[in-house]
C-alpha cells in the first residue's frame, strides 16, 4: 500500500514538473536541440538544477541499505556490451527527435491535445 | 548574454528541476526504484503482473500532475505537433527500442543515472543528447523540415 502511494505522488510532482517547465511541449525540447536554430537552453537549467540536488539526496538515500517500503534498490546490472549499448542509444535519439519526444512528456502529451482539442479547456 | 534568448525559461526551468529531483527522490527512497518512464512503463511488458498496480499509478500520477497545475492557474502554451501521425509512430517505436536496449531514458539516466554517479548513464546522456541534436540540425536545417 505504501508503495503504492508512493508510486502515485512520485509521478504525480514529476508530471507538476513537467508542466510547469512547459517540458510537455516538443517544441520545447526540440528548442533545446535545436543549437543552430533559435536555441532555447532551457531544458540544460532543468537537467542542471535537478543533477544538484539528486546528486546530494540520492547519496544520502543510497547510503541506506534499503529503501523505505522495499527490500533492496532496483538497478539495472551495467552488464550491456558497449557497441550495442551505443546503437540502442542511438536509437533512442533518433526516435526522440524525430517526433521529438521523450516518454514522459508524450505520455502526457496525448491527452492534453485531446482533450484540448474536445473544448474542455 | 542569456537573457536576449527570446524562448528561454530559467526561472520554471529550475522549478521543475527541483520538482522532478523530489519525485525522483521520494520514488528512490520510498520504493528503492529510478523514476525513469520507459523503464516504468516498459517494464508493464514483462509478466511481473504484480508490478502492474504502482507502475499505472506513476503513469496517472504524472498525467494528474498537469491537470493539478491547469486547475491551479497555470498556463501552457498549446501544443503543436508538427510530425505527421506515422513519423509520430516511427518515432515512439524507436524511442521504444533504444530506451530498453539502453536501459533508460531521459530521467533515468539524465537525472537518475548522473545523480548516482554511474559512468554508463553519463555516457548515455552525452550520446543521445548529441546524437538527438545531430538529428535535429540534419532534420531542420539539411532536409529543411520535411520531418
Amino acid at each position: 500500500m505504501s508503495r503504492l502511494l508512493v508510486a502515485a505522488v512520485a509521478g504525480l510532482i514529476f508530471g507538476l514538473g513537467l508542466a510547469v517547465s512547459e517540458m510537455v511541449n516538443p517544441q520545447k525540447v526540440i528548442g533545446f536541440l535545436d543549437v543552430a536554430g533559435n536555441w532555447d537552453p532551457s531544458l540544460a537549467l532543468v537537467m542542471g538544477g535537478a543533477l544538484v540536488v539528486t546528486g546530494g539526496t540520492f547519496g544520502f538515500i543510497l547510503k541506506r541499505s534499503e529503501p523505505l517500503f522495499d527490500t533492496g534498490f532496483h538497478f539495472r546490472p551495467e552488464t550491456i556490451s558497449m557497441p550495442n549499448y551505443y546503437s540502442a542509444l542511438e536509437y533512442l535519439a533518433l526516435g526522440g527527435a524525430s517526433s521529438v519526444y521523450a516518454p514522459a512528456p508524450q505520455l502526457q502529451s496525448w491527452p492534453m491535445v485531446k482533450w484540448t482539442r474536445s473544448g474542455l479547456w | 548574454m542569456f537573457f536576449l534568448i527570446e524562448n528561454f525559461t530559467p526561472v520554471t526551468a529550475i522549478a521543475r528541476g527541483i520538482l522532478i529531483d523530489l519525485s525522483a527522490a521520494i520514488f528512490l527512497w520510498g520504493n528503492g526504484r529510478i523514476a525513469g518512464v520507459s523503464g516504468i512503463l516498459g517494464g508493464m511488458l514483462s509478466r511481473d503482473f504484480g508490478s502492474w498496480p504502482w507502475r499505472i499509478l506513476f503513469a496517472l500520477g504524472m498525467v494528474a500532475g498537469v491537470f493539478i497545475y491547469r486547475s491551479a492557474g497555470g498556463t501552457l502554451q498549446d501544443i503543436e505537433l508538427t510530425s505527421s501521425l506515422p513519423i509520430l509512430v516511427l518515432g515512439g517505436v524507436l524511442v521504444g527500442i533504444g530506451s530498453s536496449l539502453g536501459s533508460g531514458c531521459t530521467n533515468g539516466h539524465g537525472l537518475c543515472g548522473l545523480g548516482r554517479r554511474s559512468g554508463r548513464s553519463l555516457a548515455a546522456t552525452l550520446v543521445f543528447m548529441g546524437i538527438a541534436g545531430v538529428t535535429v540540425y540534419v532534420t531542420r536545417h539539411v532536409m529543411g523540415g520535411v520531418l
